[in-house]
């Protein structure tokens, strides 16, 4: 790699270090929740062990138009401008209708095979789309990662900053360390805690350095797009008319108003016919039994690799096939691939579940990045045992170290949410957040780090280990019996995958706790030497 | 003692954003809009962040600042004036 002229190479590394500094501990979080999000699904299940649901497109007799009349019974006309019926993989069928005028609609949730209501809500927007509280977990995850719990828009801004502050985070770093093939394959050196620490983050930075690109891009694109950058170009390229532009990015097919009602039956089964082997994700109803209607129906192809979504609209008056759009605009495009591409790049859903169990592990490996990088920071102070140095390893701990702990804090804050039968345990969860950071930075503060590492990762360990029992607690329901209840390999899965990461915490929290310093020996005899010298001052 | 910020950072990476965001969205006017006519919104916001990180290293970090900031400055004044000739009708 070229070299970058020195002067240059100083003002990226001033700008790389105070970078860090600032969004350190808030990337880390924003990472680590979105590690966790990338199996937001199976944490959803393993969270709510409800019964399972047959799935819509695997029963025969499924009568969309029945579920359809028994979701909309006595709802006002105006709840037909926009229906939408989903199911996810193993729940009830949901249908949800809302008024365009004002912020009032109507949520059903039926069982698909029996058309039985179990649930109806009418009212307020937000309280029918609320959550019942063993739901929440996997909800509070995404809402931590999308908006870093603030309004949304101050979140997405926050969130969008911090992609941004990523990007120039590894730019800088690439820049600055040059990292080479002999850097990349070496073990970082103990000899020195600033050199291990320095090459720690060098090689984790670099080795992650691909995956690391395209989360800050994608991640800024995200939160950026819908609050900044779409209105920009709606009032340059559409006059300030966003409609329009939202129009035609969605690239929904108009339909000629003429007579007749559509019945919803054969139009499902002729597109489960056209995508042979696909489940059904959503039906969307617009304008339905008005001049006008329209009905578009998304099915999803699981494949090994990845998944593969097929759109079909079907005029609501005759019931024919208007066409088959892709997710984005009216027909295929650049644009449209190049958003199924960050979708798919973001959420790790390229190459199915080996992209999201590689972006798991790279998201908790890239989780430690902020904390190498500000304990260097610490050891590059004069006094490294003042107040600063002190301070910044206390930050480290709880943006690093924990984590684990905080996330089981913030379980058992939800399962004892549910045990009490009191609804929406997103605050008691905030709050468990707030102590788990709190709890790590006074370790931090208090102990010397590896003692602190220790302490932590060994919280963290046990954390873990305890969350299964929390969650079948939470459902009342034995820990054994989970495991037959609802999506039971989906929960058994989730459950070994904690036992496991609970145990190599407790394993890594035992071996530092038995060694003087992570460094060698002489280093950390000095470092005692020293703090006994000025105890004995 | 770690040297603080200098102050033409913060100018370069909060300019960096301004010009980023009008570079991005006069590019809606000349980008062809594909055969869904979306490409010339989705290109320019997927491309943002790159385009503001690129500018503002630059405008910070160039060997020659004096240079990336005309080259910028000269990007975003091309791409105001097709705005302000676009919404002028």
């Amino acid at each position: 790699m070229a070299k970058t002229p020195e002067r240059t190479r100083n003002r990226l590394y001033l700008l790389h270090r105070w970078i860090g500094l600032v969004i350190g501990v808030l990337g880390t979080i924003v990472i680590f929740s979105g590690t966790v999000a990338v199996f937001h699904q199976e944490l959803d299940s393993w969270a709510d062990r409800r019964p399972d649901f047959s799935p819509v497109h695997a029963l025969g007799d499924f009568d969309l138009e029945r579920a359809y009349r028994v979701a909309m019974q006595g709802a006002p006309d105006a709840y037909r401008h926009r229906v939408d019926l989903e199911q996810e993989l193993g729940g009830p069928l949901r249908v949800v209708a809302f008024d365009p005028k004002q912020p009032v609609g109507r949520s059903t949730t039926l069982d698909p095979s029996t058309l039985r209501i179990l649930q109806r809500r009418d009212g307020p927007r937000a309280e029918i789309l609320a959550l019942a509280p063993r739901r929440t977990l996997a909800r509070f995850v995404l809402d931590l990662h999308i908006f870093l719990l603030m309004p949304a828009t101050l979140g997405l801004f926050a969130t969008g900053l911090v992609g941004l502050g990523l990007l120039v985070l590894l730019l800088t770093g690439l820049l600055v360390h040059r990292p080479s093939w002999r850097t990349l394959s070496r073990p970082p050196r103990r000899t020195k805690r600033r050199r291990f620490l320095g090459d720690l983050h060098t090689l984790v930075g670099s080795w992650s350095l691909p995956f690391t690109l395209v989360i800050a891009v994608t991640g800024a694109f995200f939160s950026l797009s819908g609050i900044v950058l779409r209105p920009a170009i709606a009032v340059v390229a559409y006059g300030g008319d966003h409609g329009a532009l939202v129009r035609d990015l969605v690239g929904s097919p108009e339909v000629r108003e003429s007579e007749g009602v559509a019945s919803l039956r054969p139009l499902l089964r002729d597109a489960l016919v056209r995508a042979e082997g696909a489940e059904l994700r959503r039906v969307r109803l617009e304008r339905w039994e008005q001049p006008g209607a329209k009905a578009t129906i998304t099915l999803v192809h699981r494949e090994l690799l990845g998944e593969a979504r097929r759109i079909f609209v079907y005029d609501g008056q005759t019931g024919e096939l208007v066409g088959e759009k892709p997710s984005l605009g009216a027909r295929p495009s650049l644009g449209g691939w190049l958003l199924d591409l960050v979708d798919a790049l973001h959420f790790g859903t390229l190459l199915g579940p080996v992209t999201r169990v590689l972006w798991f592990l790279l998201g908790l490996g890239t989780c430690g990045l902020a904390a190498t990088g500000i304990l260097i920071f610490a050891a590059r102070q004069r006094d490294e045992h003042g107040p600063l140095a002190r301070a910044m390893r206390a930050l480290a701990i709880a943006s690093s170290a924990g984590m684990p702990l905080t996330l089981a804090l913030c379980v058992a804050a939800w399962a004892s949410w549910c045990v009490m039968g009191r609804p929406d345990p997103a605050g008691a969860m905030t709050g468990a957040l707030l102590l788990g950071l709190a709890t790590s930075a006074v370790i931090g503060l208090r102990y010397p780090l590896e003692r602190a590492l220790a302490i932590t990762l060994g919280g963290g360990g046990l954390g873990l280990l305890a969350m299964p029992m929390l969650a079948a607690l939470a459902n009342e329901l034995p820990i054994h019996a989970a495991w037959t209840q609802g999506l039971g390999l989906r929960v058994a899965i989730v459950d070994l995958v904690l036992v496991v990461l609970g145990v190599s915490l407790l394993l890594v929290a035992r071996s530092l706790g038995r060694r003087p310093g992570l460094w060698s020996t002489r280093s950390g005899a000095g470092e005692r030497r020293a703090s006994g010298l000025r105890s004995r001052a | 003692m770690t040297p603080r910020l200098p102050l033409h950072a913060t100018f370069s990476l909060l300019g960096a954003l301004v010009f980023a965001l009008v570079v991005t969205s006069g590019a809606s006017l000349w980008l062809p809009p594909g055969r869904a006519g979306i490409d010339h919104i989705v290109v320019p916001i997927v491309s943002f962040p790159v385009v503001w990180v690129v500018f503002a290293l630059a405008l910070y970090a160039a060997r020659r600042r004096g240079r990336a900031w005309a080259i910028v400055g000269g990007l975003t004044a091309i791409h105001t004036l097709l705005i302000a000739n676009h919404l002028a009708g």
